[in-house]
């Protein structure tokens, strides 16, 4: 087991990794921008390095200083939470060249399924159904439109190098597609460094359904089960839940199996997450593999009852998973409110200082947070200041407890997203599970 | 006091079950508690600014500046200016193990001559004065570990 674990994350996520380093009796060190100087994952960790000025360019994202910071510390391994150097092969590469162990999957692996068409071609092999669409980058404007016409419309086109929702572009019409797909290409050289697109199905309002598998380096790989992400605004998801109420034990075995094979395939050896969307015939097509810890763990963790992060950390370390697929029970229901620092109507960012603090408690509620009472929320960086998760036995009763538990949260000084989770809580469609990626558009612009 | 002073009482107490221990004379006064995983200092004196220092329990201790005062640059009370660390790695004060010092204290520096050096992942970053000054205090050890931002040198314009 590792010694000592830098972390090269910040927030939320910083905090959990230190949490799981502690129970398992690792030392931390954290690294921080001159902004964070006062933030929670600096005082929980046992070292701490500051590695730049406020931009992430200079700071989170600066490779350099963050090998010289493990280097320092004597640091064996560095976790890297998600966004930031999470899922950049060069990091991890590396790392592998300075004998310090990236907490995640190996570069080539990051590499093949970082890029989503060769992530399709991976996954087709195993026989996990894709949408129909390229399995290559698209040439031009007309192969495009012999393309759209095979599949059918509405197609929908997407950058190569994209991710977060951005780089797609919806076509309904023949007539249209030309001047979408060069939009779309000029777009993606322009926000990805790479012009290359392809043209997939575009499925109306399906669910976005996420399976979560850990994996050994021993060629060990099993699920956890499903999760629900299908509330989104603009690609960002708001609220997840597990299990999906969209999956049949049979749904579940299915997808869970793909994803397994999948990533058996590629020789996956860390945590992952594959994501599916499931049309209204609960029909499910590969989206993409996410080879990082996900913002949405806990709410497997609390349906589960196994610790994630720990699980990648013993993986990295070269122990072999402990858990057989038959070990693994989905109990109760899980649901998490991602409560940003927002306008809980327009979602504009609300940066400030927090005034007064109080985070909800009793049977079932768990915060993920590194907020506390007269902290300053930063302009710098994302407006993700916490994670109220609830679990408990059945769906409804999880809805209520969230409900419950969004009133006594006290967030004052900023604007929070939790009225808009309120709402949500409240709304006919989300308690009768009429979920998918439209609901925002439906329910809560009205 | 200086620095040397000061690890030697960190050290006694780290190595004894003291768990809060404080000094003051004419010219300036020391505490230092026991707190869980890191030690605390405070000192002040009468050539220094008021400074908080975090040792989390090993040799090198990696420091944090005064958090009343901005850090990046950092203003000293008495005179002078901050020179701060542009870079995580290792301060060097000579080219080489046997080699002089690049600078002392109370040597005056033109614009662009080396100060340090810092080394990060095996690369030697010569570290270069702005402008022309007097260094008035050499704020590290040689091979002392240091952060974005740290105090290097207390320098004043000439």
């Amino acid at each position: 087991m590792f010694h000592k674990i830098l972390i090269a994350n910040r927030g939320e996520i910083a905090l959990r990794i230190i949490r799981a380093c502690k129970e398992l009796g690792i030392k931390t060190v954290a690294v921080y921008s001159t902004a964070d100087r006062d933030s929670l994952h600096v005082r929980l960790a046992d070292e701490s390095v500051c590695i730049g000025p406020p931009p992430t360019l200079q700071s989170y994202l600066n490779i350099n200083a963050i090998i010289s910071a493990a280097e320092l510390t004597d640091a064996e391994a560095i976790h890297p939470g998600y966004g930031f150097l999470a899922e950049n092969s060069a990091f991890a590469e590396i790392c592998e060249n300075c004998g310090i162990t990236f907490i995640g999957p190996t570069s080539e692996i990051m590499r093949l399924m970082g890029d989503k068409i060769s992530a399709r071609q991976a996954v087709i092999k195993e026989g996990v159904p894709i949408l129909p669409g390229t399995k290559e980058g698209v040439k031009d404007g007309n192969e495009a439109i012999k393309i759209a016409r095979k599949i059918g419309f509405p197609v929908i086109i997407k950058a190569t190098a994209g991710g977060g929702g951005r780089g797609m572009k919806i076509v309904h019409s023949p007539a249209t597609l030309q001047n979408a797909f060069a939009t779309a290409r000029a777009e993606a050289q322009a926000g990805f460094g790479n012009p290359e697109v392809y043209i997939e199905k575009y499925c109306l309002q399906p669910r976005h359904v996420e399976i979560q598998i850990v994996a050994d380096k021993h060629g060990n790989v099993i699920y956890l089960g499903e999760r629900d992400c299908s509330i989104q605004r603009r690609h960002q998801k708001l609220i997840e839940e597990a299990p999906s109420s969209a999956a049949t034990p049979q749904l579940r075995k299915a997808m869970g199996d793909a994803a397994v094979r999948a990533a058996r395939a590629v020789g996956y050896n860390s945590v992952g997450t594959m994501e599916f969307l499931v049309d209204k015939e609960n029909n499910f097509y590969f989206m993409e593999m996410n080879t990082r810890i996900q913002v949405e763990h806990p709410v497997t963790e609390m349906v589960t009852g196994i610790d994630i992060v720990r699980e990648q950390i013993r993986s990295a370390a070269g122990l072999k998973l402990r858990y057989g697929q038959s070990d693994i029970k989905i109990s109760g229901h899980a649901i998490e409110c991602r409560i940003n620092a927002e306008d809980p109507v327009s979602f504009t960012p609300s940066p400030g200082k927090i005034t007064a603090y109080h985070t909800p408690g009793g049977l079932g509620v768990r915060v993920d947070s590194f907020v506390y009472d007269q902290y300053t929320v930063l302009p710098h960086y994302d407006s993700l200041i916490a994670k109220l998760i609830v679990h408990a036995e059945t769906r409804n009763d999880a809805i209520k407890r969230m409900a419950r538990a969004l009133d006594e949260y006290i967030i004052e000084g900023i604007k929070t997203t939790i009225p808009f989770h309120k709402r949500v809580m409240a709304s006919k469609e989300f308690i009768e599970g009429n979920v998918d990626t439209g609901f925002i558009d439906r329910v809560v612009l009205e | 006091m200086d620095i040397k002073e000061i690890r030697s009482l960190i050290k006694m107490v780290m190595e004894t079950d003291i768990s809060e221990f404080e000094l003051e004379n004419a010219e300036e006064k020391i505490k230092i508690k026991r707190g869980g995983a890191q030690e605390i200092v405070h000192y002040q004196g009468a050539q220094q600014f008021p400074m908080t220092q975090h040792f989390s329990g090993q040799p090198a201790p990696v420091p944090v500046a005064d958090t009343s005062t901005a850090v990046v640059p950092a203003p000293v009370a008495e005179k002078g200016e901050g020179i701060t660390s542009p870079i995580v790695g290792t301060f060097y004060w000579a080219p080489a193990p046997d080699a002089p010092p690049y600078v002392e204290v109370g040597q005056v520096v033109e614009k662009g001559q080396v100060l340090c050096i810092i080394e990060a992942m095996k690369l030697m970053n010569e570290i270069e004065a702005d402008y022309r000054c007097r260094i008035l205090k050499i704020c590290k050890e040689n091979a002392q570990p240091v952060e974005f931002a740290d105090l290097l040198f207390v320098v004043e314009p000439v």
